[in-house]
C-alpha cells in the first residue's frame, strides 16, 4: 500500500468522514554557473500532504518524515485539529469525479540517461563560446532539471500516479566594455533537446551589446510593444488570480459578474489548457484527482469562464474545470494550468516597422508588483528600445511603465503578433498597445 | 514522532563524515534541519485553512579538488544518506572549479543557540488561536465597502544542526511568529486591496501582547481611503520614506548589490568600488545578525559567526557581505552571510538584517523644506526587485501622501518607485534619527530561487530625486 492510501485509511479508521492525500517526490539537479561552473546540487524530496474532514471541519498536515509510524502520527494530529476547528458551512464533499485525461509529452526519458558530465559539457560549450567571443561575461547562470512523481488518493479512489519532467535555464551576460549593460535569456521546457547553450549564450550576449548606451527618456504617453515573454508575466500577475473562481467569489477580482461581458478587444482570446501537449503545467489529472481540460476564458474579448476546483465549483453549482492546485500545502485552490493567449496574425517585425513613435519593451523587473485588483499596471523597464519612424533609435533603461491593465485590454490593443512563447506556464505573443504612460526623467 | 537528537543519532553524522573522506572529499559539511510550521487562515470570519507541516532532511556538501558537490534528501534511512553522499561526491568529481576554496574565518562556531519562547504557540489550543483571528477579522469589517478580509497567523520553529569535517559544530533553534491581514475595499465601483504583516522571533507572547483588532481595522481604513484616492502623475519627485520602507529600499536598492558572490562574478554594479564615496556622509549601512526587531541569525550555514558588518561607512563603500568562498576570492574574512533556505539548498551570500543607521534629522525637519514631494510608507507595500548588474531597482510602496509646501497632503494610491542604485544613493540628502528594524513572518527575500527570512529598516530618509510611476 502506498503512503497516500496509508494516510487516508488511517484517517477513516480514526472516525473521519472523508480524507485525501497527495505525495510529491521531486528529484532535482541544479547547476549554477558564471564564467565557469560553480557547483552542482541534487535534491531528493518526498512530501506527503493529508487532509481530513469530520462534520465539515477540516485540517491539513504535510510532512517529509515518511514511514508508517510517522504517517500515523501526523494523521492523528490532523484529526485532533479537525475535531476542534470551526466548521465550514460551504463544505459538501471531496471530489468524486476521479479520472485521467489524455496528455502527451510531459516526460523526457532522455533525462534518465544524462550524467553530470553531459550537463556540464553542454553548459561549457556555451561558456566557451562567450569566452572566445570576448564581448561579454556570463555573470550568472542556472540549469535546473526536475523529475516529479505525483500520486493521489482519497476515500473514494485508490491511489493514482503521474510523472513529469521540467527544465529551466537562465543566463545573464554583462557587457565587458562600454557601459553597465546586461542581456539575458531563459527557457522553461519539458525536454532536454530544447536547450542549446550556444544559441542561448549568443542571444544573451547580443542583447547586452544592444543596450550599451541605454538611458531613461522623458516622461510621456507613448505606444508600446511588449515582448511576448514580458507580456506573459504581466498576464500571470493580472489575469491568473482574477479568473480564479475563488478570487471572484471572495470579491477580490474585478472580473466578478463579468461573464458574457466584453472585457477585452475582439482580437483578444485566451484559454486555460491542462491538456496542452508539452505544456509546462499540463497533467492528466489535477491535484484532487479531477481530469484536466481545455477551458475557454476570454473568446473574442468576451469573458466566458472562470477556473474551478471541486470546492468552488460546488458552491457555484457548476463543474470543476480540473484546476485544483495545492501549491506546497495540503488545501487545493483553483489555479491556472497553462494560460494561453491566442496568437494574432501580425509579424513582429511588421508591427515595429509601422510604428512611428513607440517603445519596444524587451525586459522588465517588478511587473509582479502590479495590482490585479485595481488594475494598476507598473513595471520597471530595464531593456527598452525607442522606435522612431519604424526603426529602433535609442536603447532605453530605468523608466516605469504605468497604466490600467483592464482599461488597456478593452480600449488600447493595437496589434497581437504571431510569435507566441512561454514564460513558465503562461504562453503569449508580443502585444502592442496604443497608449501607456512611461515615467522617466 | 522522533526527537531531533534521535534523528541525528539515526543518521550517525560522524560515520558520514568519515565515509566522505574515504570517497575522496577533502572537505565535507552536513546540515540537518527540522522545520515545523502552522498556518491558520481566516477569511470573512470563517476558517479557510489550518495547515500544519514539518520538513526534515539533510544536505551534504563536499569539495573534491576545489569543486563543490551538494546533495540533499528527506529520506534519513542509512541507504538514502549513503546514496546522497555518493551523489554529492560524484557531482563534485564531474567538473573543475575553484568555488570550493574557503577563507578561514576568525572563528568557526562551536556552540548551541536556543531561543526559548515564553509561550510556545504550538502549545496554545487551536480554538484559542482561531478565535483570536476570527475576532481580528471581524474587526476589519468597518463598513459595507469592505468586500473581503483575510487574516493569517503563522508560526514556526526552525532547528538547524551544522557539522563539518573541520571539526566544527553548531545548532540553533529559532522561532518566528507573525500575522498578516488583507482587506479589499470597493468604493464607487473602484476596487483596492491593502495588506500588511508583522512578526518577530518570539513565541505566542508576541500575539498576546498586541491589539490585533486595531491592526486589522487600520488596514481596512487604509483600503477604503486608497480606493477613493487617485494615483499621482508619473514623474520625478522628492520623496521621504518611512523606516519600514527604508528597509525595503536598502535591501533592494543596495543590499543585494553588496552580496559578494554577485560582486566577484561581475553581476553587481558595486564591483571595484571599495573606498569610493557613494553617498552623503550621513549614510551608513549595516548588516547585523542580532538586533531587536530583526530576524535572529547568530551564525550562518557554514558555521561562521554573524557579526556586525559595516558595508557603507559615512557614505564610503567599506566592504561586502561574504560567504567563505567569496571571502577567499576577494581576500577578506567571511562575514557570516552564507545562508540556505533549508536543507534542500546550498548556502549562498544573503543579507541578515540590513539597515541605514541613525542620522540627525527629525521627520518635521525633513518635510518642512519640500515644496512638492511624496511621503511613502511600507504599510500595504508590495515588495521589490533589483537587477544588480545594471543597477536598476524597483518596489511598490504602500500608504503614500503628497507633500505640499512643507506639509503632508492627500493620500495617493498605486505608487511605484524605481531608480539606479548609484544615482539614488547620491541623492539621499537627509537621514532621520528614529531607527527601527522590522521583520515579518509572511514575505521573505528571494534570491536565485531560495527564500530567506530577513529583517531590515532604518530611520526616515529623504531622497532628493527619484522616478515614480503613478497614473
Amino acid at each position: 500500500m502506498d503512503y497516500c492510501e496509508i494516510a487516508v485509511n488511517k484517517a477513516i479508521k480514526l472516525g473521519m468522514d472523508e480524507a485525501d492525500a497527495v505525495v510529491r517526490n521531486e528529484k532535482t539537479i541544479q547547476i549554477n554557473f558564471a564564467q565557469e561552473i560553480q557547483n552542482i546540487s541534487t535534491l531528493n524530496k518526498t512530501l506527503l500532504s493529508v487532509r481530513v474532514i469530520k462534520d465539515r471541519k477540516i485540517a491539513t498536515y504535510s510532512t517529509t518524515l515518511l514511514n508508517k509510524q510517522s504517517i500515523h502520527d501526523i494523521v492523528e494530529r490532523a484529526v485532533k485539529i479537525a475535531k476542534v476547528a470551526p466548521e465550514d458551512p460551504n463544505w459538501s464533499s471531496l471530489n468524486k469525479t476521479v479520472k485521467e485525461s489524455k496528455v502527451k509529452n510531459l516526460y523526457d526519458p532522455v533525462l534518465d540517461k544524462l550524467d553530470y558530465e553531459d550537463l556540464a559539457g553542454a553548459i561549457n560549450t556555451g561558456l566557451d563560446n562567450v569566452a572566445n567571443d570576448g564581448k561579454a561575461l556570463i555573470t550568472r547562470g542556472v540549469l535546473g532539471i526536475t523529475k516529479r512523481q505525483f500520486s493521489f488518493a482519497n476515500c473514494y479512489q485508490d491511489s493514482m500516479e503521474r510523472k513529469s519532467s521540467r527544465l529551466n535555464t537562465y543566463i545573464l551576460a554583462k557587457a565587458v566594455k562600454g557601459g553597465e549593460s546586461t542581456g539575458s535569456e531563459h527557457i522553461q521546457t519539458r525536454f532536454w533537446k530544447d536547450i542549446d547553450y550556444t544559441s542561448l549564450t549568443n542571444s544573451a550576449v547580443e542583447m547586452s551589446q544592444k543596450y550599451l548606451d541605454a538611458k531613461p527618456i522623458e516622461s510621456r504617453k507613448i505606444s508600446v510593444i511588449i515582448k511576448n515573454d514580458v507580456f506573459a508575466r504581466i498576464m500571470n500577475r493580472m489575469l491568473s488570480p482574477s479568473i480564479s473562481a475563488e478570487t471572484v467569489r471572495k470579491g477580490r477580482s474585478p472580473l466578478k459578474d463579468k461573464i458574457d461581458s466584453q472585457i477585452a478587444m475582439e482580437c483578444f482570446s485566451l484559454f486555460d489548457d491542462g491538456t496542452l501537449e508539452k505544456g509546462l503545467n499540463s497533467s492528466s489529472f489535477d491535484q484532487e484527482g479531477h481530469p484536466t481540460q481545455r477551458t475557454p476564458i476570454i473568446s473574442n474579448g468576451i469573458l466566458k469562464n472562470y477556473i474551478y476546483d471541486h470546492y468552488s465549483a460546488t458552491i457555484d453549482k457548476t463543474q470543476s474545470t480540473g484546476n485544483a492546485n495545492r501549491g506546497g500545502r495540503a488545501k487545493p485552490r483553483p489555479n491556472v494550468s497553462n494560460l494561453v493567449l491566442v496568437n494574432g496574425d501580425r509579424d513582429f517585425d511588421e508591427v515595429i516597422s509601422e510604428t512611428k513613435n513607440g517603445l519596444f519593451i524587451e525586459k522588465t523587473i517588478g511587473e509582479w508588483l502590479s495590482n490585479p485588483t485595481s488594475g494598476q499596471l507598473n513595471a520597471t523597464v530595464t531593456h527598452g528600445q525607442l522606435i522612431e519612424n519604424g526603426e529602433y533609435s535609442q536603447p532605453v533603461k530605468n523608466v516605469i511603465l504605468s497604466g490600467n491593465f483592464w482599461e488597456s485590454l478593452k480600449n488600447n490593443i493595437e496589434a497581437i503578433c504571431n510569435d507566441s512563447r512561454n514564460s513558465g506556464n503562461i504562453y503569449s505573443p508580443s502585444v502592442k498597445f496604443s497608449e501607456l504612460v512611461v515615467a522617466g526623467k | 514522532m522522533k526527537t531531533n537528537s534521535e534523528l541525528l543519532n539515526q543518521i550517525d553524522l560522524d560515520r558520514v563524515l568519515k565515509k566522505a573522506s574515504t570517497l575522496g572529499a577533502s572537505y565535507t559539511d552536513i546540515r540537518f534541519q527540522n522545520y515545523q510550521e502552522e498556518i491558520i487562515q481566516i477569511e470573512d470570519e470563517k476558517l479557510d485553512n489550518f495547515n500544519s507541516s514539518n520538513r526534515v532532511g539533510i544536505g551534504i556538501r563536499v569539495t573534491v579538488n576545489s569543486a563543490v558537490g551538494f546533495a540533499s534528501t528527506s529520506d534519513l534511512s542509512k541507504n538514502s544518506v549513503d546514496e546522497t553522499l555518493r551523489v554529492a561526491v560524484k557531482a563534485a568529481k564531474s567538473f573543475t572549479s575553484k568555488k570550493g576554496v574557503f577563507a578561514q574565518p576568525k572563528k568557526l562556531v562551536q556552540k548551541q543557540v536556543f531561543r526559548p519562547t515564553k509561550i510556545n504557540p504550538f502549545d496554545i489550543s487551536p480554538e484559542e488561536k482561531v478565535s483570536l483571528l476570527i475576532e481580528a477579522n471581524k474587526a476589519a469589517k468597518i463598513s459595507d465597502e469592505i468586500k473581503n478580509r483575510t487574516t493569517i497567523m503563522g508560526y514556526s520553529e526552525n532547528y538547524r544542526f551544522f557539522v563539518s569535517s573541520e571539526g566544527f559544530q553548531s545548532s540553533s533553534s529559532i522561532p518566528l511568529i507573525g500575522i498578516h491581514h488583507l482587506s479589499v475595499a470597493s468604493v464607487n465601483g473602484k476596487l483596492e486591496r491593502m495588506g500588511y504583516g508583522t512578526g518577530d522571533c518570539l513565541g505566542y507572547d508576541f500575539i498576546a501582547s498586541r491589539d490585533w483588532n486595531e491592526f486589522t481595522t487600520d488596514v481596512s481604513e487604509l483600503a477604503v481611503q486608497a480606493a477613493n484616492a487617485v494615483a499621482p502623475p508619473s514623474g520625478t519627485y522628492t520623496a521621504i520614506a518611512d523606516p519600514d520602507l527604508v528597509g525595503l529600499l536598502v535591501h533592494e536598492a543596495f543590499g543585494h548589490a553588496a552580496e559578494a558572490d554577485l560582486v566577484f562574478t561581475g553581476s553587481s554594479t558595486l564591483k571595484d568600488r571599495l573606498g569610493e564615496q557613494l553617498a552623503d556622509e550621513q549614510v551608513t549601512i549595516i548588516d547585523q545578525g542580532d538586533i531587536p526587531g530583526g530576524y535572529y541569525v547568530p551564525f550562518d550555514d557554514e558555521g561562521v559567526m554573524k557579526e556586525k558588518t559595516v558595508i557603507l561607512d559615512k557614505g564610503v563603500l567599506k566592504g561586502y557581505m561574504h560567504d567563505r568562498n567569496s571571502a577567499n576570492e576577494l581576500h577578506v574574512q567571511p562575514t557570516g552571510n552564507a545562508r540556505a533556505q533549508d536543507f534542500e539548498n546550498q548556502p549562498q551570500v544573503r543579507m541578515t538584517n540590513t539597515f541605514i543607521d541613525n542620522g540627525k534629522y527629525s521627520f518635521d525637519e525633513m518635510v518642512e523644506d519640500i515644496k512638492t514631494g511624496i511621503y511613502v510608507k511600507r504599510k500595504g507595500a508590495g515588495g521589490g526587485q533589483v537587477d544588480t548588474a545594471s543597477g536598476t531597482f524597483t518596489f511598490r510602496c504602500g500608504e503614500s501622501y503628497m507633500i505640499r509646501n512643507g506639509e503632508l497632503a492627500e493620500l495617493v494610491r498605486g505608487v511605484v518607485l524605481s531608480g539606479l542604485i548609484l544615482d539614488t544613493l547620491k541623492t539621499v540628502d537627509a537621514v532621520g534619527n528614529d531607527l527601527s528594524i522590522h521583520n515579518r513572518f509572511f514575505g521573505a527575500c528571494g534570491k536565485s530561487g531560495q527564500r530567506a527570512s530577513v529583517g531590515s529598516g532604518g530611520p526616515h530618509i529623504r531622497i532628493q530625486e527619484i522616478p515614480i510611476g503613478g497614473k
